[in-house]
């Protein structure tokens, strides 16, 4: 028993340190690119699988307006949402930033006497009306979804050249758009998927292909071109004599990437040079297992 | 129990921090599940001489523009790369050892380039030299060069157009290789038959028997450039080996009834057979070592066309002991005996691929003999090709690419069967007829050849 409970403890106290080292370590680790981009991606994620379950049927969209009272306030899609685990501490996160800066840059008396009631509010409704103005363009008679898609690249670059001013517009409202915006998100993907597609010579043929997949990440230019050599994520090492399948089918990946370029359907959306999007090149469903 | 607690926090925590960073982590992914399988577009320039000169093969700038001619029609061969027209290059590829100019391969669309330059060297040798560049992601993935007599410039050819196929694939290749075939000559009773062997792309062609006597089922070693194949003489059948680069025949042995047949093992020390003896054909081993015979198969069906797995441990023969004519797979012992082929129609002449993956066929049904695969268990066959009469593949090396030999139908006029030897490859799509001076039949595929090294 006394073992036992020892190897109990031993176990206990290794699995805390590990928790420890995780904590500490790991934000550091993303520490160079955290504060504006993690957020974002969240959301991407979730908006693209709800918009291919959710978009064809109507009543979602039904559920969603019901919430937002008078305004369609992007923050009410988000709370209506069913809280993902990552959600509340994301949310964590991003306070501190907005409480500690608000104040130097904006010390006016809105913020102080809102704040007791609900930060975000004010701040969100703030950035949203401005931008609705400036995204009314001439694509956006045409196509409903491009109009969001509009919105949503300018509240991207908007809130960049505020942040020297004021940190205070947090960039939520980037990545919560109405279902349109999520269809909108759900399109781009698509349509970089495609593209990328096209410029993919699939090397037919080579041994085991179909069990084959890489990972490659690209880091854009505001420009829609590479800010850097694209990488490939857990790759291993391509050299081994006995990966030369695995090395022509990544090297194929990359080639495809690269052809692909320049990216600018998303550089308006993403922005700044810090974000990156993952390609993962799976073709076992199109080789056939 | 304070520390199950303590644990259960801390996985917990744990839980949660994985669901944090990971959600942190998570960026815009886009899936990439289809692509293209069209060919790869490679632009090829005349391989460059740095001083023109007259050499006993030719000038320097012809062995250069000859040997990039080989190295595309060999990549072009395989279906999986396009040559980009050489009227369209921007660049003009020079002797000096510099980058290309990506810039001006992009537009062409061109993803790969091979560049060449040439020169005698003082000792009277051709030196060549390749690189093959990648012009998307603008470095250079492969450069060799290799010293050879200039009479040599063909097999040098080969040789690159092997490094920059396998560069590109992640496979081996075989364009170095060499075929062995029966060229038929005369009319159909009083038909020539002799052993023929080639280049893989059809060039150097040389009769190694003078037709006096009859030829069949040559097979080459896979680790030697050496063929058994089977005569007759006094009216016996007889199995030769033949070792090519020596040019020395030997005779394996005098079988009193009817031998078909002979293949060699993967470790090339044993051929299996397929003897008769009161009309029943079984499997046979014989040790070239020992000369030692072994009875593998026992069964009063007709068993014949036996061919090894690659790794040796198991062996591909066909048997009608099921009524019809179909595959069997048995351990070299002769052991486990278990059909795999249950499709419509016959299967015959079983061929296991070299890669290991796969074992080719010939099939007969619907009025028609195709080539086909399936999976050593049997699973996924798959027909390569739909003429009157394909039979007797071989592969090659790489387990890439079939050859067998078409034989034409007889038409009104009494014109037709006449055999030409053809490749296709595992796709089925890219079928092409091999150059043979002569009607040809019964290829058989040489494993590489040797290249030496320092």
């Amino acid at each position: 028993m006394r073992v036992e409970q020892t190897g109990w403890m031993f176990s206990g106290a290794l699995h805390v340190g590990v928790a420890v080292a995780a904590l500490v370590g790991l934000p550091k680790l993303a520490r160079d690119m955290p504060a504006p981009p993690p957020p974002i991606s969240i959301e991407f994620v979730q908006i693209a699988e709800q918009t291919r379950v959710v978009a064809p049927k109507a009543p979602e969209q039904q559920q969603q307006q019901a919430p937002e009272k008078p305004q369609p306030n992007y923050a009410a899609a988000e709370v209506s949402e069913p809280a993902p685990p990552d959600a509340a501490p994301l949310l964590e996160k991003a306070k501190p930033v907005e409480a500690a800066p608000v104040p130097k840059p904006k010390p006016r008396p809105q913020v102080s006497e809102t704040r007791k009631l609900a930060n975000r509010v004010t701040p969100r409704a703030k950035p949203k009306p401005p931008s609705r103005f400036k995204s009314a363009k001439i694509a956006a008679l045409i196509d409903r979804s491009i109009k969001e898609e509009q919105e949503q690249a300018q509240k991207v670059e908007e809130p960049k050249k505020e942040a020297v001013k004021a940190p205070e517009p947090d960039k939520k409202p980037l990545f919560t758009p109405g279902l349109r915006g999520q269809i909108a998100t759900a399109s781009v993907i698509d349509a970089l998927s495609q593209k990328v597609t096209e410029n993919w010579s699939i090397p037919g043929g080579a041994k085991g292909i179909q069990g084959m997949q890489v990972t490659i990440r690209i880091w854009l230019r505001p420009d829609g071109y590479l800010s850097r050599t694209p990488e490939f994520l857990d790759a291993g090492n391509l050299n081994d004599p006995d990966r030369a399948f695995f090395r022509v089918f990544a090297e194929s990946a990359k080639r495809a990437v690269l052809l692909s370029e320049p990216f600018s359907e998303v550089a308006k959306s993403l922005g700044s040079d810090q974000k990156y999007i993952d390609f993962n090149f799976n073709p076992s469903s199109f080789i056939g297992g | 129990m304070n520390a199950g607690i303590w644990v259960k926090h801390a996985v917990g925590f744990l839980i949660v921090l994985v669901a944090v960073t990971t959600g942190a982590a998570a960026q815009l992914k886009v899936d990439v599940t289809r692509g293209s399988v069209d060919p790869v577009p490679i632009a090829i320039p005349d391989f460059v001489p740095v001083e023109d000169v007259e050499t006993a093969t030719g000038s320097l700038s012809d062995i250069g523009a000859s040997i990039g001619e080989v190295i595309t029609n060999n990549l072009v061969s395989t279906g999986l790369f396009r040559a980009i027209d050489q009227n369209a290059f921007i660049e003009q590829i020079t002797a000096a050892p510099t980058r290309p100019r990506f810039n001006a391969w992009r537009p062409l669309a061109a993803q790969a380039l091979v560049t060449g330059r040439l020169q005698i060297l003082d000792s009277g040798n051709l030196r060549v030299e390749f690189r093959l560049w990648d012009i998307v992601g603008e470095l250079q993935m492969e450069g060799v060069g290799y010293n050879t007599p200039a009479s040599n410039w063909r097999r040098i050819a080969h040789v690159i157009s092997d490094r920059i196929y396998t560069r590109l694939t992640g496979e081996a290749g075989y364009f170095d290789t060499r075929i062995v075939y029966i060229a038929e000559q005369g009319s159909a009773l009083e038909r020539v038959k002799r052993l023929a062997i080639m280049d893989q792309d059809g060039a150097n062609q040389q009769f190694l028997t003078d037709g006096s006597y009859l030829v069949l089922t040559p097979r080459f070693s896979p680790n030697r450039q050496e063929i058994t194949f089977l005569s007759y003489f006094n009216d016996k059948p007889r199995v030769y080996l033949f070792n090519i680069l020596s040019n020395r025949f030997e005779v394996l042995g005098d079988f009193p009834n009817m031998t078909f047949a002979p293949r060699f093992s993967p470790d090339g020390n044993k051929v299996v057979m397929s003897l008769a003896e009161d009309g029943n054909s079984d499997v046979y081993v014989m040790d070239l070592r020992t000369r030692e015979v072994t009875r593998l198969t026992n069964d009063p069906g007709i068993d014949t066309s036996p061919s090894y797995s690659p790794d040796g441990r198991h062996i591909v023969f066909n048997s009608d002991r099921g009524g019809s004519q179909q595959l069997y797979v048995m351990d070299p012992d002769g052991r486990n005996v278990q059909r795999i082929s249950f499709g419509r129609g016959r299967y015959a002449t079983p061929v296991w691929s070299p890669r290991g993956d796969l074992i080719a066929f010939t099939k007969i049904g619907d009025r028609k003999f195709r080539i086909g695969v399936m999976r050593p268990d049997g699973k996924g066959e798959r027909l390569l090709t739909d003429a009157y009469q394909d039979e007797g593949p071989t592969w090659s090396p790489n387990g890439r690419v079939l050859m067998f030999f078409r034989t034409t139908p007889y038409d009104n006029a009494g014109n037709g069967g006449k055999p030409s030897l053809w490749s296709v490859d595992l796709t089925g799509y890219n079928e092409h007829k091999v150059p043979t001076p002569y009607d040809a039949s019964d290829p058989a595929w040489s494993p590489p050849l040797p290249v030496t090294t320092r």
